[in-house]
């Protein structure tokens, strides 16, 4: 058994053990119950569970083992975002309403859909403040290529545009001058 | 406008700009919320909870924006939307709090003790301060919860799918009438009572014990469809509410009673038992059984309401604090976004946030308005009014962040735990004092009621593609319109009773639940019989919960142990659901198929609720004008 798998056992026994001993009522005049003992022996092995977890995850993080994508991945994604905004803004002319909402469809469903479903691999690999600034970031632009997509539909195709180009702008921020440029983040998953 | 247009064509054509704060959008936020806050203030004296009007309000609006007037959008219906649900949540936490207060004033009169002096109008300025505080101290949350958590918000998620409904595809909008249709009909015959069998199904819950499984093991799950549809939106991320409540009752309920921490027995009356000897002779079953179910029934409130909902209260608070603390550098990022959005707007940029300095100015002005609300109060010195006010809007902080992840997480604000914890602390600081204590509980619930709408209309502004200070702007500016009219509501209804009182409460038409809820926490307040141990000890679970890298896990639990098992298995179920979904079928099955059905029986259910409303409503003019 990995030793993920066996920190959050024990995180779990003691997370129950502890609220088993929280159960009892006080007896008449008394402030705590005297189960008390147990939900502190049980808080206590969920502590040691929890760094333990904490650690392991760290660990593998480090070795590159977390389940799903890979941060490179993640950044990679949002690369191919930008991309296919871009080809959407280069043809934009000629694309009707339908069609616009039907290309940001496919630049959701295929870069922020998967990015969203794995973004806490960028946490657990860089750190809280990094990898929240870039979740935060593209989560920006996600809401400017929505905004596309309620212009469009709305007929309103001047604003589809303003809002593609804010969307862009912000990928680009986050591509070649944000995060992703800093030296923390790997090489091959910029472009 | 139709599709086929070429882009560039329509581009010239177009030279208003893109229509989302609007008269128009605001008029009808404004009128739709009033008449949605009174319908709902009704149900929820009726029956013991309210209704969300956010996706009654966004079909109205999407009716009349853009069907009626033809120029409406997506954006302007958002606003619309937030206006209508602002001053819907107002009214609910109004009518959760203050019907205790004419309750237990009637109730002590009958009593021969000295009645509680109270006035409206403190009750109205601590209405308003709730509605101002709840909007300015979520906002600051809004990247955390939406952005960084991506909480699901899952009536926010139905919201967004009726106002996409019809421009997303015709086949969307099928599965979406397809839940509506689903939803309604089975809530229609689940109201009716028609499946109703005594033991199986009574009052929409479906009991699987079958006389095998104890009762206090809860053998219980809730058949309206809004849990599941919850949950069905949610997936895996809600599965630990389903942990938790099994958890709860399948392994701490047996270990308390085989531990004996349980009563032995529950005395049992002469006149009750005179009614079971009835009910055994009627059902011709023996009378031990019906002792014995007795028995484990009332073990089971035992368990739920001395043990389980206190711990889960702790655990909610001690997980949503520690979920600050673990995420404090992402939410220090959104406070330098909030300080940058005053620069981008000075620097001429179209600021996205509310800035910093408006949040502090609101709270300034809403802690002044509490202070105010409360000094007014006969009975609290000015030096207990401040106090009230500074512990006031910490305390609703705390509990605008705990009911917004609840919601964030399940669509289910535990709002009345809230009030509980709100009016037991107020009690304590204003020794005593139930008036001064109930100004501020009123000013608590207006503002967690607030705070979790706020962040579901901003879900919805995300996935639209809305403007947030828009949002934010009108949810500052007109919820405290709800405060108001609820109190006058209430103050109407109780005058409506024989000799201008008594309009409300046990043996009226309008039982009013929630409001008798709270006068018996307030008298176990009174006697000292507060739960302490379970708050801390839960408090202290739900950090260690809260501090899991599985970001929710102590609100999850927590509200798993608050809430009544029929509702965390109906949810859990919807979760499952998902999970299978998405493994067998993929992940775009789920967001392009289960997303719109799972919102239409959300929204199935809501307009069944206005219905029902609206009947009860009429049902009641016509009888007060025959007598």
């Amino acid at each position: 058994m990995s030793n993920e798998r066996l920190s959050v056992a024990l995180y779990a026994i003691g997370i129950i053990l502890a609220i088993v001993g929280a159960a009892k009522l006080p007896a008449e005049g008394q402030r705590w119950p005297d189960s008390w003992p147990l939900f502190a022996a049980g808080a206590a092995v969920a502590a040691l569970g929890l760094v333990w977890w904490r650690l392991s995850l760290k660990a593998e993080a480090k070795q590159g083992r977390l389940a799903g994508r890979s941060p490179e991945d993640l950044l990679a994604l949002l690369v191919q975002a930008r991309d296919m905004g871009r080809a959407i803004e280069t043809q934009f002319d000629e694309l009707d309403t339908q069609a616009i909402r039907a290309r940001i469809d496919e630049l959701l469903d295929a870069t922020f859909v998967p990015f969203v479903e794995d973004r806490y691999v960028l946490v657990e690999a860089y750190g809280m403040r990094l990898g929240a600034d870039i979740i935060l970031k593209a989560s920006a632009a996600e809401r400017s290529f929505n905004r596309v997509w309620s212009a469009a539909a709305d007929g309103h195709l001047p604003e589809a545009q303003t809002s593609l180009q804010r969307g862009l702008a912000a990928m680009d921020d986050l591509v070649a001058a944000g995060p992703i440029g800093s030296e923390v983040i790997p090489r091959s998953a910029r472009r | 406008m139709p599709d086929r247009l070429k882009a560039k064509a329509i581009g010239r054509a177009v030279v208003e700009p893109y229509r989302e704060l609007t008269v128009a959008g605001v008029v009808l936020g404004i009128v739709q919320g009033v008449i949605i806050n009174i319908a709902f203030a009704y149900v929820a004296l009726k029956i013991g909870f309210g209704i969300g009007g956010s996706t009654v309000a966004a079909i109205m609006g999407y009716a009349l924006l853009t069907g009626v007037m033809r120029r409406g959008t997506s954006v302007e219906n958002n606003i619309n939307q937030t206006i209508a649900s602002g001053i819907n949540v107002s009214g609910a936490g109004v009518v959760f709090t203050l019907p205790a207060l004419f309750m237990l004033n009637a109730a002590w009169s009958a009593e021969g003790k000295s009645p509680i002096e109270f006035d409206a109008l403190p009750l109205f300025i601590g209405g308003v301060a709730g509605a101002i505080l709840g909007t300015v101290l979520i906002i600051p949350l809004r990247k955390q919860m939406i952005e960084m958590d991506r909480l699901r918000f899952p009536s926010g998620i139905a919201v967004t799918t009726i106002i996409r409904s019809g421009r997303a595809g015709i086949e969307k909008a099928k599965l979406l009438a397809i839940g509506v249709a689903v939803s309604a009909l089975w809530k229609m015959v689940l109201i009716s009572g028609w499946i109703d069998v005594p033991g199986l199904i009574e009052e929409e819950i479906l009991y699987f014990g079958f006389g095998v499984i104890p009762i206090y093991l809860a053998p219980m799950i809730g058949l309206s469809v809004l849990n599941a549809a919850a949950g069905m939106l949610t997936g895996k991320g809600g599965l630990p509410m389903l942990f938790g409540g099994i958890l709860a009752w399948w392994v701490i309920a047996p270990a308390s009673v085989f531990s004996g921490w349980t009563p032995e027995d529950f005395p049992v009356t002469a006149d009750q038992r005179t009614a079971l000897d009835e009910q055994a002779a009627h059902q011709d079953v023996s009378l031990e059984r019906l002792l014995a179910e007795r028995r484990q029934s009332l073990t089971k409130d035992f368990l739920y309401g001395k043990v389980l909902r206190p711990t889960g209260i702790g655990v909610l608070i001690g997980g949503a604090l520690m979920g600050v603390i673990v995420c404090f550098p992402a939410i220090v990022n959104a406070f330098r976004s909030l300080a940058g959005a005053a620069r981008t707007a000075g620097a001429g940029g179209e600021a996205e946030e509310m800035p910093l300095r408006g949040i502090a100015a609101g709270t300034g002005l809403g802690m002044i308005l509490l202070f105010v609300a409360a000094a007014m109060t006969e009975g609290v010195s000015l030096p207990q009014a401040f106090l009230a006010a500074v512990i006031g809007v910490l305390w609703l902080a705390v509990a605008g962040l705990i009911v917004s992840q609840a919601a964030g997480m399940t669509d289910i604000s535990p709002i009345s735990g809230m009030a509980l914890i709100s009016v037991t602390i107020m009690m304590f600081l204003l020794n005593g004092n139930v008036a001064g204590a109930m100004v501020v509980g009123v000013a608590v619930c207006v503002a967690i009621g607030q705070s979790a709408d706020m962040m579901q209309d901003l879900k919805t502004g995300h996935m639209l593609g809305a403007r947030p200070i828009k949002q934010q702007l009108v949810q500052f500016a007109f919820p405290w319109i709800g405060a108001v009219t609820a109190i006058g509501l209430v103050y109407i209804l109780w005058q409506s009773g024989p000799g201008g009182q008594g309009g409300f409460g046990e043996g009226t038409r309008l039982p009013a639940p929630q409001g008798g809820a709270l006068m018996g926490i307030i008298s176990a307040v009174q006697s000292g019989n507060v739960p302490v141990d379970k708050y801390l000890m839960g408090s202290i679970i739900g950090a260690l919960l809260g501090a899991a890298p599985a970001p929710g896990l102590g609100v999850l639990i927590g509200l798993s142990m608050y809430l009544p098992f029929y509702m965390s298995l109906g949810y859990g179920i919807g979760c499952l659901i998902h999970i299978f979904l998405r493994k067998t079928k993929g992940p775009l099955f789920c967001q392009h198929k289960l997303v719109p059905f799972a919102a239409g029986l959300i929204v199935g259910e809501a307009l069944t609720g206005v219905g029902y409303a609206a009947y009860e409503i009429i049902g009641a003019a016509m009888e007060t004008t025959s007598a």
